[in-house]
């Protein structure tokens, strides 16, 4: 699964260029754990949303708020995730290759974009978290 | 099962049966043994407003009823007119809950046939009646004048709707009177119409079930004035309504009560209040707003049902109705006795709440991504531009809330809800409840008192399923039955 996930992110990063970040990584499984962070996280939202506060006023605009949610909380925790590395951390305070902070960033970003695209997947299908939900079967529609 | 045939006569008459409609249409219900109600109300004057208005919430009602296929509590009595009942064509039958009087489009003198007369009867009739009397035009009624009704109303036996009305009438079935006694129609209609049913006559058609059948009345005493105002040289006035009721209650001692088996049971009803209503000698003018006297008519009827029919013929019941002193303070449900409040706190509440709803919340209702707008097993918007919605239900729910708001407008004033109340504040709106937010709603979070609350048991009631196997006029009612009566019990226990 480690392999899968890693070739997500190869869409985005020049091999070249970041190839010893990105196979520090690799070596720690970190890829696995940051596909088990989009899944996981977008699941705990949805369910969030659509179980436990269904809302029933401003149902759009909560939507938009919980995808914005899962976003920022996917981010949040592929960044500690990616920074807890202790290769990373080692480039980071050594400073001896260029581009590990916007490395890092751009980990963390592309990990909460396919945290959105799984999230809108997830919500394209009724079930399950559609079916769960009282108030929010149709929304987003 | 049996069935109640409610007569009115008389504006009074209409005005109670239809704040009997209301409390029907609530959920009030008369006894189990009663599962039809058949109102019929006798008045001279078909163009008169009260009755007009009445006969159009009663077909409402009708076809809401009819259409929401059984509901538990909110329309669940049946309630059908004469023509419905014996499910026939008759031609010559109103299909619209009047009971016609024939030959009272004319004069009364006309109505006599006056000039047909010999000198002898001209000169008894002359000693009975005024000129005023002779020339009354009765298309209005008889203004007051229960001398001309008593005469003009003795026609009762021989209508097309006495013989349906016999001829539908099983054993264990029930007869209730409306009426008032300050006035015209209602005064002399009231001791006709009892002497009519109570005849034991071979020749007249189930006679003698009708003539031992449980019958309850009320009667109105004044609760209503004309202002001097008005006064000029105006057929009624209000200054001699109590003696017009000395005088005819009076004649019912001994006309009526003489006979300790003629009633089971006797209401009185009415108050010396302050309201007065304006002048109007009938037609479309004769518009009384709502009193809280007729609610409490209306529960008598209730009362009757429940606790006079089944006893055999025993001395008439007499009862009153009062209230806790309010010191002229509109009535809320805590100043009323604890029958009377246990009666309709629930029900009054609850069409209440579902037209404060169908008022301020639907629109959120409708845009609501949940299932309740399924085309398929919910309510599709297109739901709300036909016409049990349009023609029926939302004008039934008009006439419900100007009836409140006549209600509450009225000396004594009969005010136990907010009317001021919003989305946001919707289950705030039964006054003396302590009906404030958490302090999640506080902040904005949960808020107890919001029409939200009652759109997400809405959708949870779709999303039980229980109700996809109905058709979606009767799917909207029990839906909306289900989720107000849970909200009322939560609100009020």
């Amino acid at each position: 699964m480690n392999d899968f996930f890693s070739l997500l992110y190869e869409f985005f990063f020049d091999y070249d260029t970041n190839q010893d970040f990105m196979t520090a990584l690799f070596v720690n499984k970190d890829y696995l754990w940051l596909g088990i962070i989009i899944l996981a996280t977008t699941c705990l939202s949805l369910l969030v949303f659509y179980k436990i506060w269904d809302p029933v006023a401003k149902q759009t605009f909560s939507f938009l708020i919980t995808i914005l949610i899962n976003i920022g909380l996917i981010f949040g925790i592929a960044y500690i995730l990616i920074t807890n590395n202790n290769e990373i951390t080692e480039y980071l305070v050594n400073q001896d290759l260029p581009g590990i902070e916007s490395f890092i960033l751009k980990t963390a970003a592309v990990t909460a974009l396919y945290g959105a695209v799984v999230f809108i997947i997830f919500i394209l299908i009724p079930f399950p978290f559609k079916f769960i939900s009282k108030n929010n079967r149709h929304n987003p529609f | 099962m049996a069935k109640l045939y409610i007569f009115g006569i008389g504006g009074t008459g209409s005005r109670v049966i239809k704040a009997l409609t209301f409390l029907l249409a609530s959920g009030v219900k008369p006894h189990a043994d009663f599962d039809t109600i058949i109102p019929m109300v006798i008045d001279p004057d078909a163009a008169n407003g009260d009755l007009n208005r009445t006969t159009d919430i009663l077909n409402k009602y009708q076809h809401i009823q009819k259409n929401s296929n059984e509901a538990e509590n909110l329309f669940g009595t049946k309630i059908k007119t004469l023509k419905e009942l014996l499910n026939e064509n008759h031609q010559n039958i109103s299909s619209n809950f009047i009971y016609s009087l024939a030959h009272t489009g004319q004069k009364f003198g006309e109505f006599i046939d006056y000039n047909g007369m010999d000198d002898d009867n001209k000169a008894l009739f002359d000693l009975l009646f005024s000129q005023e009397n002779k020339e009354a035009d009765m298309t209005v009624g008889f203004k007051g004048n229960p001398n001309i009704g008593s005469v003009v109303l003795n026609t009762f036996s021989s209508t097309n709707e006495d013989k349906e009305f016999r001829n539908s009438f099983n054993p264990g079935d029930a007869i209730f009177i409306i009426n008032s006694i300050f006035g015209g129609t209602g005064a002399s209609g009231f001791p006709l119409l009892l002497k009519n049913l109570r005849l034991d006559d071979s020749a007249v058609l189930n006679s003698q079930i009708i003539s031992q059948a449980p019958i309850g009345a009320i009667t109105y005493l004044p609760y209503f004035s004309i202002p001097e105002s008005a006064g000029g040289n105006k057929d009624i006035d209000s200054s001699t309504f109590m003696s017009k009721s000395k005088a005819a209650l009076s004649y019912y001692e001994h006309a009526i009560f003489k006979d300790e088996h003629s009633l089971n049971a006797f209401y009185y009803l009415g108050d010396f209040s302050n309201n007065s209503i304006p002048y109007a000698e009938g037609k479309e003018n004769q518009k009384n707003p709502a009193h809280f006297l007729e609610l409490a008519g209306a529960l008598a009827i209730i009362d009757f049902t429940n606790n006079h029919c089944k006893q055999s013929n025993g001395a008439t019941v007499m009862k009153e109705f009062g209230t806790l002193q309010n010191n002229g303070k509109s009535l809320k449900y805590n100043l009323l006795g604890s029958k009377t409040k246990d009666s309709i706190k629930h029900p009054l509440s609850a069409l209440t709440l579902f037209s404060l709803f169908l008022e301020h919340s639907l629109d959120q209702l409708k845009v609501n991504k949940g299932p309740f707008n399924n085309q398929r097993d919910g309510i599709d918007n297109s739901f709300y531009t036909k016409d049990f919605y349009k023609e029926y239900l939302e004008k039934f729910v008009a006439y419900f809330t100007e009836w409140l708001n006549e209600m509450e407008k009225n000396d004594v004033s009969f005010a136990p809800f907010h009317t001021n109340v919003t989305h946001e504040t919707l289950k705030g709106f039964v006054k003396d409840l302590n009906n404030k937010e958490g302090i999640l709603g506080k902040i904005g979070i949960k808020k107890q008192l919001s029409g939200n609350n009652l759109i997400a048991d809405l959708n949870g009631a779709i999303k039980s399923k229980k109700y996809d196997s109905e058709e979606s006029n009767a799917r909207f009612i029990k839906v909306f039955d289900d989720v107000i009566q849970k909200n009322i019990k939560q609100l009020m226990n």
